[in-house]
């Protein structure tokens, strides 16, 4: 099997020409896709198939990456009046989360984009989310994905990190499930070996095909100090929560 | 590249002044590096006396010449200072305005909802900001004005919503400008979509790209509004973050959008109201008054507005993918406007 590295070169190339023609740019970002994951034509139909899935229909809190790509499903998910938990952009400001009846009516797709995540949500520690009860559903954006559900290429350590601290807190467990929404040109027909720390997706939603991945080899994360040591995302607030133990309600 | 990216590997986070160190492993030249702009930045704004010679350095520094020359050029790549040959190492006072003023903006910013605290990217809101918008709605200006130029500041985000409110037509640049220019148009937009729409996230989404042909055939504008990394009591602006306040009002200038007595309003912090005498270049953009929480302030002595522009910095190529940005650009360049007049009429 390749190795996601062998295979970033070999398709990063590629995968953002074609993104390029459907993709939306970045308020900030225009259209450098190594600061940011799009938004693209047809997000909206993969945020209704993510909606009909039974780990969406079990309710909840559901988790959500702070991507353009995932922004239709804030907006239907606000809609329906379901809580919403997201980490802010390169999770800077740890947590964020917007309770339910919180948007009023119209003002959805205004509180679903990052500008409006921050004017209407509430941040939140890691105390403050384990007190919450269990997450069914993750759902990530991602640059690419393989078929057999491991992410790669730029951003992906994000959702890998955000897994393992959910993890130490205990909020996810065997039963969550994680949905990846990319286009159809970021998936890459084969199956890749990821490294030990890589999160593999249980789902992949593109706006044609729902791909299920059968035991994709997922395991509960853990927080890898060894490699923060002395970078800035060491210094984020869910981070230094944990260094001193997340205190308990 | 301004320092501040130096700590900001994941584009957020405060900014540092100080890089911590440990005892061991830290390179002369970078020790030399923090004590020269040390120095450099204790020197009150608007004195332009050279740096002390290289010779005089070395010797305050008990380091060789390469040391210090190693020193001394970074600081001119991160645009600190600058050669003179023949005269000798200025400072850029305007990147010193800049890495001063963004020292004391961090105290007193709102995140962004990507750059969060590096100012050094993007005009911030700030606290206080609110009393601005009160100030601005109440002047004639802004109240009479049609059509409204609005920089697309984090800090001016009430004003585009306000303006939008009142049925103004409303022109935005794209954050950087990467994506032209936007007109926006109160009158003929949905309500409930104002908020977005006052938004970066948002505004794309309801606003017209303006063609060459549009921002010729579009009204003047009544008033422009912008924020800045700073302003002096006497109007001199320093343009932060992505966008090139210098060029838009160029641009406003050559499409006849706006006069030299088209009133420009500044909206900034107190921190950002530096009460020195620092010198404008031709092409430095000058605010008519400037809004801050405290108060207005109005310059006792106009400056000349510019209408010309740093040409060499826009040249087409410098990432503007909107064919007619550089369409435009190449307009300008082959008339009048790309020349440099000499400043005319007094100093301040």
């Amino acid at each position: 099997m390749n190795t996601p590295q062998d295979s970033t070169s070999l398709h990063r190339e590629r995968i953002w020409s074609e993104l390029a023609k459907v993709a939306r740019p970045d308020s900030r970002f225009h259209w450098d896709f190594s600061s940011f994951i799009a938004d693209f034509e047809g997000s909206d139909e993969c945020a209704r198939r993510i909606r009909s899935l039974d780990s969406y229909q079990l309710g909840g809190t559901v988790f959500i990456t702070p991507d353009n790509s995932t922004e239709a499903l804030r907006a239907q998910a606000i809609a329906e009046g379901r809580p919403i938990l997201m980490t802010t952009y390169g999770i800077v400001r740890g947590f964020l989360a917007l309770d339910s009846g919180t948007v009023q009516a119209g003002q959805e797709f205004y509180a679903a984009t990052l500008d409006g995540m921050d004017r209407y949500a509430r941040p939140v520690t890691l105390a403050q989310i384990s007190a919450g009860g269990p997450l069914h559903l993750l759902v990530t954006g991602g640059s690419a994905v393989s078929i057999n559900g491991v992410r790669f290429g730029k951003g992906h350590g994000f959702f890998d990190l955000e897994w393992a601290m959910l993890s130490e807190i205990g909020v996810v467990d065997a039963r969550t499930e994680i949905v990846c929404i990319v286009h159809d040109c970021q998936v890459v027909d084969e199956a890749l070996s990821g490294e030990d720390h890589d999160v593999p997706v249980d789902w992949i939603i593109t706006p044609t095909r729902s791909i299920h991945v059968d035991s994709p080899g997922r395991r509960l994360g853990r927080v890898r100090w060894e490699m923060l040591e002395g970078s800035l995302l060491a210094e984020v607030p869910p981070l230094r929560e944990l260094k001193v133990g997340v205190q308990a309600l | 590249m301004h320092r501040l990216s130096v700590v900001s590997e994941t584009g957020g986070g405060p900014p540092k002044r100080r890089l911590s160190r440990l005892g061991t492993g830290v390179p002369l030249y970078r020790e030399v590096y923090d004590s020269l702009e040390e120095l450099v930045m204790s020197v009150p704004l608007g004195d332009e006396a050279p740096l002390a010679p290289e010779s005089q350095l070395m010797a305050t520094f008990g380091v060789s010449r390469g040391t210090l020359r190693r020193a001394l050029d970074e600081l001119v790549r991160q645009d600190l200072l600058r050669v003179e040959p023949g005269r000798g190492t200025f400072v850029v006072q305007s990147t010193k305005v800049r890495w001063l003023v963004w020292d004391r903006l961090v105290e007193v910013a709102r995140p962004d909802s990507r750059f969060d605290m590096d100012v050094s990217h993007f005009v911030p809101d700030f606290e206080g900001r609110e009393r601005c918008d009160a100030q601005v709605q109440a002047l004639p200006d802004y109240a009479q004005a049609e059509i409204v130029f609005i920089a697309p500041d984090n800090s001016l985000e009430a004003l585009r919503l306000d303006a939008l409110r009142k049925g103004k037509r409303v022109v935005v640049p794209t954050f950087g400008l990467r994506r032209g220019l936007l007109l926006l148009d109160g009158a003929r937009m949905d309500t409930a979509d104002m908020p977005l729409a006052a938004t970066l996230d948002g505004m794309e989404r309801f606003a017209a790209v303006l063609t060459l042909d549009d921002l010729r055939r579009l009204d003047p504008v009544g008033v422009v509004l912008t924020g800045a990394v700073a302003v002096t009591r006497q109007g001199l602006h320093f343009g932060g973050g992505d966008g090139y306040f210098d060029l838009e009002w160029a641009l406003l200038r050559h499409c006849g959008l706006a006069s030299p007595t088209t009133a420009v309003i500044a909206v900034v912090h107190s921190c950002q109201l530096l009460d020195v005498d620092v010198r404008p270049g031709p092409h430095d953009a000058v605010a008519d008054l400037i809004v801050t929480p405290e108060g207005a302030v109005t310059p006792v002595t106009a400056l000349p507005k510019p209408d010309g522009l740093r040409w060499e910095e826009f040249r087409s190529g410098t990432g503007y993918s909107t064919a007619y940005i550089s369409d435009l650009l190449s307009e300008m360049a082959s008339t009048k406007l790309a020349t440099v007049p000499r400043p005319t009429g007094a100093r301040r």
